[in-house]
């Protein structure tokens, strides 16, 4: 029955037009740009960064072998070392 | 308007009105105007039974602006914080459990059966706030399902080339002919398909209400000289950790992240995203256009005659033929580790260290094996973990739902077994199954040729974020008003209360911290704010403090002084895993732990919180509360902690605040194992330890306090009665008395 009740719900506000315009009570912002400023995350993603190598033997068959990657490439959002803690 | 005054005479507004909410009809789109830097709390939505996912999604009709979305569910936002003050976006971003805060103008929030707040039936409050200087004329739409989760959805970046991230071989042009399932008529078109495939392959048994975006490109990589070549690297682009005690050295820590089930533990970012319901940038903040949740690089001189012989990569779906590279099954090996299939645990010097101190959830995972009870991995000392690192049996990922992974071979150790070389291999060690399991893709050597699918790490990364089982909303710890402290800092506490209960839902807290200064002094500052989902967040005063210090001026006139003044936390969730409750410091005995982070001179420092007096020690009549002698005169007041003792007596420990000869903030104490109302006491002060500095502590005494408090009534002086004279012992000096004033509780009763 629930689920009845819901598909009928769903279908009949699929249909409603749109959109709706209304008014909604506003409030302004105390200021702290700094607090919305996009946060400078730890350089953690050296530790985590792996890279898959290959070498082919004699035989010809492949080897695969993953490692850490992190010498190798920046894969940092941004740059940040990871000894800042306070 | 609701007036109150706290014993420092904090006269605080509540949230007076809960303004009209407007209530959004799931399928329709509704269009709204916010004002420059502005925000609303008045929109609302309901869920009804059996809905499996919910999606939000807010889109501006004006170019340019910086739009945001906060969500909750079971009381709405504040619409003014505890100080009667407007909102920041960083106390609303406490009060969502789904944030959505990009820089840019879309933000979505979608979420499923199987996210730790999970979709439930009843109503569902949102916030949004225009963070542009100009007016934005913004839609919302809600839409509600009751279908099924969907597989994964990867969105891959072709396009987002950098120095060392190449794309145009994605485009290469050069003919090829269809091989082994992949119909592309050129390099690059093959290129890109077998991508596309790999993230099929990888996508199964996964569900995500979130679609995960990849970057792929190229860049030279290492050749070795020895004949060996890497292939392909990756990474999760971003980890995501739920740690208010994590503050680095610039002020700035963690965004609060309620949608983690676990924390104290980082997340990748592609679980993260899905766990938070939105795209990793819009839980960063900032650009999204050139922004992903992991990313692969290939190896562009694969191919060359010097490098392996001239091998290609195989582009093909089916297995690889002998001397060609496996290309899909290198990329959803390497995409698994993206995924979040990665310790971040060290294995380079210091090994064994974890990432600022915190565990990763992967790591949270895994046990010794060889002793029982298996050790938690993340609880051994650094040294413990290099060592079992190299035990070559002896780290196990214990989660019955690996273990018992169809055509998982049988190996006579607990769960799965974690490749543990000695010596270690860089990379290779901890983030890999035992090269025993052939059959699977996540051992370091990829297994047998032709594997494509990540087997038994589907129910691995399940764990680390990807669980697709329905789970139950959460309910938040309900700690209990009265002292807490930490047992590595006694004598230093919190009186913690609660005092009423905010217009949109919320209970006000106040919080004294009573602790000593440099000199070891006794000096106390005073919070107040909202607990949401258990967690206590100090309201901001005009000056951005939370953490306040006063200056006492007169009887109702205090001051306060903002260079003294900081920022506290008190978080009760999962505080036995966090850094602070792990101290090494014997807490099996405590009740409910908080974990208390608070900045005062610059210096910040996270202390694990319990109960002083047990809520079961409490008395029938119990006193504890904030006391205080009424509005025509505050600035100063009391902590009451009263414990019953055997069938008829009382323990009664109060902590009188009060003002030297300068203003300033000391705190003295009365103590008496039989409480008698109209009793004498002598009033101590205690000389302390500053809140870095070694134990240290004696008393001496000030004064005498006459307590005459019998009914504990909110807001009601009645009979009781409170007679002191005391004098601060310190250089400032200060007598300070009051003789049989009017006292009442400024709290709520205890519960």
């Amino acid at each position: 029955m629930h689920s009845l009740l819901l598909l009928t719900w769903l279908g009949a506000a699929a249909a409603a037009p749109e959109p709706v315009m209304i008014e909604i009570p506003a409030h302004a912002l105390a200021s702290n740009v700094a607090a919305k400023a996009p946060r400078a995350t730890p350089d953690l993603t050296q530790r985590a960064a792996h890279a898959l190598s290959a070498r082919i033997d004699a035989n010809g068959r492949v080897h695969y072998n993953c490692a850490n990657a992190g010498d190798t490439l920046d894969f940092r959002f941004t740059a940040r070392s990871a000894s800042e803690e306070k | 308007m609701r007036r109150l005054c706290t014993a420092v005479c904090l006269c605080l507004a509540s949230t007076s009105l809960l303004a009209q909410s407007v209530g959004l009809v799931p399928g329709q789109s509704t269009a709204f105007s916010l004002p420059p830097s502005a925000y609303t709390t008045a929109l609302h939505f309901d869920v009804p039974a059996g809905a499996t996912s919910i999606k939000v999604e807010l889109e501006s009709d004006t170019p340019n602006v910086d739009l945001d979305l906060f969500l909750r569910f079971g009381n709405a936002f504040s619409s003014q914080t505890a100080f009667g003050r407007p909102m920041t976006f960083e106390s609303l971003q406490e009060q969502a459990q789904y944030f959505a805060v990009s820089g840019g103008d879309e933000e979505t929030i979608a979420l499923g059966r199987s996210n730790y707040r999970p979709v439930r039936e009843g109503r569902w409050y949102l916030s949004v706030l225009n963070f542009a200087t100009i007016s934005a004329n913004a839609r919302i739409k809600v839409e509600v399902s009751s279908a099924a989760p969907q597989p994964v959805q990867f969105d891959v970046r072709f396009d987002l080339p950098s120095a060392n991230c190449d794309v145009a071989p994605w485009n290469d042009a050069t003919s090829a002919s269809p091989v082994g399932g992949n119909p592309g008529t050129t390099l690059g078109q093959q290129r890109r398909n077998a991508m596309l495939e790999s993230l099929r392959q990888l996508s199964a048994g996964l569900d995500s209400e979130t679609p995960i975006t990849v970057r792929a490109c190229w860049s030279d990589l290492n050749v070795g000289t020895s004949g060996g070549a890497t292939l392909a690297a990756a990474s999760p682009d971003d980890f995501v950790i739920d740690d208010r005690s994590l503050v680095f050295s610039d002020g700035s820590s963690y965004r609060p992240s309620a949608f983690l089930p676990q924390k104290y533990a980082f997340y990748a970012a592609a679980p993260a995203a899905r766990l938070g319901g939105t795209r990793a940038c819009s839980l960063r903040g900032g650009d999204c256009a050139n922004s992903t949740d992991m990313t692969i690089i290939y190896n562009r001189r694969i191919g060359e005659s010097g490098v392996l012989g001239g091998a290609r990569f195989y582009l093909g779906y089916n297995t690889a033929p002998a001397g060609t590279l496996d290309f899909v099954g290198v990329s959803v090996h390497e995409l698994g580790h993206g995924l979040g299939f990665v310790s971040l645990t060290r294995l380079s010097a210091p090994v064994g260290a974890k990432p600022l101190g915190r565990d990763d959830i992967f790591s949270r995972q895994i046990v010794d094996n060889r002793v029982f009870p298996n050790p938690s991995f993340v609880r051994l000392s650094d040294a413990g973990r290099a060592e079992v690192m190299t035990s070559l049996v002896g780290l196990s990922w214990i989660d019955e739902r690996a273990a018992n992974h169809p055509g998982l071979p049988v190996i006579g150790f607990p769960g799965v077994l974690l490749y543990a070389p000695n010596p270690i291999q860089p990379g290779s060690s901890l983030s890999h199954l035992d090269s025993f399991y052939s059959n699977e893709i996540m051992t370091p050597t990829l297994g047998n040729r032709g594997i494509r699918q990540l087997g038994v790490a589907v129910p691995m990364l399940y764990a680390v974020g990807w669980d697709p089982q329905p789970s139950t909303f959460p309910t938040a710890p309900a700690p209990y008003a009265g002292l807490w402290y930490d047992r590595d800092r006694d004598a230093h506490g919190v009186d913690f209360q609660r005092n009423y209960t905010d217009a949109a839902g919320f209970d006000i807290y106040s919080l004294i911290f009573y602790t000593y200064d440099a000199n070891g002094r006794p000096e106390w500052y005073i919070a107040i704010g909202p607990l949401i989902d258990g967690v206590f967040s100090a309201s901001l005063d005009a000056a951005g403090n939370g953490l306040v210090r006063y200056r006492y001026l007169g009887p109702s006139t205090s001051q306060a002084i903002p260079g003294e003044s900081g920022q506290v936390v008190l978080d009760f969730n999962q505080a036995s895993t966090s850094p602070a409750c792990n101290d090494g410091t014997p807490r099996a005995d405590a009740g409910l732990l908080g974990v208390m982070r608070f900045t005062l001179g610059g210096a910040s420092d996270a202390w694990c919180m319990e109960e002083l007096v047990p809520s079961a020690a409490r008395p029938e009549t119990d006193l504890t509360g904030t006391w205080f002698a009424g509005e025509s005169d505050s600035g100063w007041g009391s902590s009451v902690a009263t414990l019953a003792v055997g069938a008829s007596q009382r323990l009664l420990f109060s902590t009188l605040y009060y003002p030297d000869s300068s203003g300033a903030g000391r705190w003295a104490f009365v103590n008496t194992s039989d409480y008698q109302p109209g009793q004498p006491l002598p009033v101590f002060e205690r000389r302390g330890y500053c809140r870095s500095c070694p134990t240290a502590i004696s008393d001496v005494q000030i004064g005498t306090m006459t307590p005459a408090l019998a009914q504990p009534i909110q807001g009601q002086a009645g009979s009781n009665r409170l007679t002191f004279d005391l004098t601060y012992a310190g250089p400032e000096g200060g007598r300070f008395t009051r003789n049989n004033v009017p006292y009442q509780l400024l709290s709520a009763p205890a519960q």
